[in-house]
């Protein structure tokens, strides 16, 4: 324990005992080797943060010494380890990787035909579908696999389909959202190449999307950085929407896309925010047959058309439906409210009863 | 501003420089450490930090004046306001909400019309029940004499240090004013490094690893969805959770305590090997053991403790227990919990005054004996956790159901990796405390190279093990 008798120190000094210049000392040659070793990851992690002057300091300290770090191959065992207990869900590959899509192809005015080529261009891009896609009624034979996935609302509301869905018999969901993803930040983790991978290993009839919550930021292309909410960002962020969407749809699987809903006054993102998203989501929705927009918007609001924790839900009363944070969404109240809904939306939309 | 994140390890270096550099000039450290502590206050919501400054005026002038009046029914009535402003602020911001919506819910049972309560969508601020019971104990302790009032500088530091503002522990006057006060004569020749290092490093480690991937491999997906998941998911989920939350809290007060430590200030222990305990009264002499001390002191002794019949210490242990659950949310899930914890307490004195009377030693001491008193005090704790951190009672009591029904299905999620940190987790507790001192031993050993190094190593360790990110702590929200 530390002993705080100011006394001055004796020639036979106790060895658990040490200076706070020393100590100080320690601690910062612990952080310079762990730094190093680390830089990768540290690297990786300034990438995924929000654009603007920290994290411009965090990539212009790491990517130097992750580019070391790589040359030496010190990396090799931290890969080797994240290999061993299955760590995924942050960018691998080399810490030199761009922090975003890079954008080389210029701005144009058609955002379909001219679109940013993504990091994920290794994916053949599958052709647009044609029409809408039918969905039979599940049965034995005809097992319904609905894949869910999206950012943390996302896994929201995951949690309320598979409350919705989870005793259904002939129905199969699979919850592959991932906390602090979206289309914006694709060098953090690319949705449009992760979404095929997905199609490719369950085969689902049905994509149901819900993200954007960490969408409302800025990209970066080469140097520039290209605003949130300027028409350049829209242009950009419909096409990888339209992409996501066509990602499904062209493996013969319909799309529900689930809308943001309705944030708080305290909570990180704005409601303004949220609706500009949202446009993009609707309107691209109606440029694909197989996609179905759904609105969680006024889900979410209460008698006077505003953001409330609490609702009042017929039959149990005043239920806590949103998390202290105003954002995401209150299990059991909320995910099985939007789960109940998003339920009612794919029997209408697809014909079936689930 | 989370403990394991870089803002936090830039902040407390610049902490740690000023601290030292300013030891010698109590003045300017205290001024300098009370910004510190607002600036990591008002790094979550800075509209809080109003609070903050409300609660140290309102008990730094209560403490004085109650020392300073020499009527007894003054110096009562004083403190009865101070109390009710303290928990008035607390019932506010924690329970305003709960309260209406449970009025709500109970008007429409009865089938009468809802009447519209206006719901305020009140964010509770951080830390809040922490540094209530910090700012309670001190003017209980100054009206019983056992505390004299400090500096309002003193008393100021004392609330907001910031080590242990957000999810204590709950320091005492007695403990930590002393040490404020006489600041000046911290020796920064004199740290206990060695000590420090395995608290925040071992802490660093149970949160940032253990916590995380209990949470997210087992705990999250059965509790948030338990009416899929199998008994025996259900079963490891509820182990899982026993895990997750030791490792969460315990891993978040041993960084605190090693961080003060680091700057030269001594704070209580809070968590003693819980799940080695052989008795749930024992578990509370070893849990979050400086809540349960401050209940025992101020509320379970002054209600009459155990001085009266046996019904009436049931009752006081009761009443304990319930305000106890109570005090981590609103919301019924707690009651119970802590319901749970008073009866079987409740069970615990009555089985023990039949051993007394009937010649015998209060528990048998036999090595099989020891082993199953642990085996049932862990599982009755599991079965709390279920209702602790089940969503509403609903979830709660079909995870009880589904324990019970469902050892037939597929239990995907029961898998090695799960089992094996869930083993390793528990198997911590019983590590002999003469291993850790001698760790730390072989630690102050080495060279100052040679400790980065180790240091270095184990950092990394954790963020190559750890998810990406980290979340917040459990307790922040109580």
């Amino acid at each position: 324990m530390t002993v705080s008798t100011g006394r001055r120190p004796s020639s036979r000094r106790n060895p658990r005992l040490s200076s706070a210049g020393q100590i100080l000392g320690i601690c910062l040659l612990c952080f310079g080797i762990w730094f190093f070793l680390d830089a990768r990851q540290l690297y990786q992690s300034a990438l995924t943060s929000p654009l603007g002057v920290r994290r411009s300091v965090a990539v212009a300290i790491t990517r130097p010494v992750a580019r070391v770090e790589d040359f030496l191959g010190v990396d090799r065992l931290d890969n080797a380890v994240n290999r061993v207990i299955g760590k995924t869900g942050s960018p691998g590959g080399s810490a030199i990787a761009p922090a975003v899509t890079p954008l080389t192809t210029p701005p144009a005015t058609d955002g379909d035909r001219h679109r940013s080529k993504p990091s994920h261009t290794k994916h053949p891009r599958p052709p647009r579908p044609t029409g809408p896609v039918r969905i039979a009624q599940p049965s034995r034979a005809h097992v319904l696999t609905i894949l869910d996935i999206g950012d943390s609302i996302g896994e929201d509301l995951g949690a309320g389909l598979s409350d919705e869905l989870g005793n259904v018999a002939n129905v199969k969901l699979i919850d592959d959202s991932v906390g602090d993803t979206g289309l914006a930040n694709l060098g953090y983790y690319d949705w449009l190449a992760e979404l095929p991978a997905d199609i490719a290993k369950y085969h689902p009839q049905a994509v149901v999307v819900m993200l954007g919550g960490n969408d409302g930021q800025a990209f970066q292309s080469g140097t520039t950085v290209v605003e949130f909410g300027t028409p350049l960002w829209h242009r950009i962020y419909q096409a990888r929407v339209a992409e996501l969407m066509a990602e499904a749809t062209s493996a013969g699987a319909r799309v529900i896309w689930v809308g943001l809903p309705v944030v708080g006054p305290t909570a990180d993102l704005s409601n303004s925010d949220i609706e500009t998203q949202n446009a993009v989501y609707a309107a691209t929705a109606t440029t694909n047959p197989a996609v179905t927009y759904v609105s969680s918007w006024k889900l979410f609001e209460n008698s006077a058309g505003q953001y409330s924790t609490y609702l009042t839900i017929p039959g149990q009363g005043l239920v806590q439906v949103r998390d202290a944070d105003e954002v995401h969404i209150d299990p059991p109240g909320g995910t099985d409210l939007i789960g109940s809904y998003v339920v009612q939306q794919m029997e209408r939309a697809w014909h079936v009863r689930l | 501003m989370l403990f394991p994140t870089i803002d936090f390890a830039i902040f407390f270096g610049v902490v740690f420089i000023g601290n030292w550099l300013l030891s010698r000039s109590p003045g300017k450290w205290k001024l300098f450490i009370l910004a510190a502590s607002y600036v990591f206050y008002a790094w979550y919501d800075w509209r809080f930090i109003f609070l903050l400054v409300a609660s140290t005026l309102i008990n730094a002038v209560a403490g004085r004046r109650i020392f300073q009046s020499r009527s007894a029914r003054v110096r009562r009535r004083i403190l009865t306001l101070a109390i009710v402003a303290d928990l008035g602020m607390l019932g506010f911001f924690k329970y305003f909400d709960f309260g209406a919506a449970t009025v709500d819910n109970l008007i429409h049972d009865v089938g009468l019309q809802s009447m519209p309560i206006a719901l305020l969508n009140i964010t509770e601020p951080v830390g809040i029940s922490f540094f209530t019971f910090m700012a309670i104990s001190y003017i209980v302790d100054i009206y019983h004499r056992k505390l004299e009032p400090s500096s309002f500088a003193d008393f100021a530091v004392y609330l907001s240090f910031f080590p242990h503002l957000l999810s204590g522990p709950i320091v005492r006057g007695s403990e930590l004013l002393p040490q404020i006060e006489r600041s000046a004569r911290r020796n920064p020749r004199d740290i206990d490094f060695p000590q420090a290092a395995v608290l925040v490093f071992g802490g660093l480690f149970k949160k940032v690893v253990l916590s995380s991937y209990v949470s997210t491999a087992i705990v999250e997906p059965v509790f948030n969805s338990p009416g899929v998941h199998s008994a025996p998911e259900i079963l490891l989920a509820a182990y899982g959770y026993a895990v997750q939350i030791y490792c969460d809290f315990s891993g978040y007060t041993d960084i605190a305590i090693g961080c003060a430590l680091l700057l030269g200030f001594q704070f209580p222990q809070n968590f003693n090997s819980p799940y080695a305990a052989r008795s749930i009264q024992d578990f509370w002499r070893r849990w979050h053991m400086t809540l349960s001390f401050w209940l025992r002191d101020y509320l379970y002794i002054p209600l009459g403790g155990n001085r009266g019949s046996r019904a009436f210490t049931y009752r006081n242990i009761m009443i304990t227990m319930v305000l106890g659950g109570l005090w981590h949310g609103a919301a019924w899930t707690f009651v119970i919990w802590g319901a749970i914890h008073g009866v079987a307490q409740c069970v615990g004195h009555w089985r023990r005054d039949r051993r007394l009377a009937r010649g015998l030693a209060a528990q048998s001491e036999r090595p099989a004996a020891i082993w199953l008193q642990r085996l049932v005090t862990f599982h009755i704790v599991c079965f709390g956790w279920i209702f602790f951190d089940a969503p509403t009672l609903n979830d709660a009591f079909t995870m009880v159901d589904r324990l019970f029904t469902t050892w037939g299905d597929p239990a995907p999620l029961v898998r090695f990796p799960v089992i094996f940190v869930i083993v390793f987790a528990l198997s911590m507790q019983f590590i002999p405390k003469r291993w850790i001192a001698a760790a730390e031993v072989a630690f102050a050993r080495m060279t100052v190279v040679a400790k980065a190094a180790v240091l270095a190593a184990v950092l990394l360790m954790i963020t190559t093990l750890g998810p990406p990110g980290v979340a917040p702590f459990i307790y922040y929200k109580f």
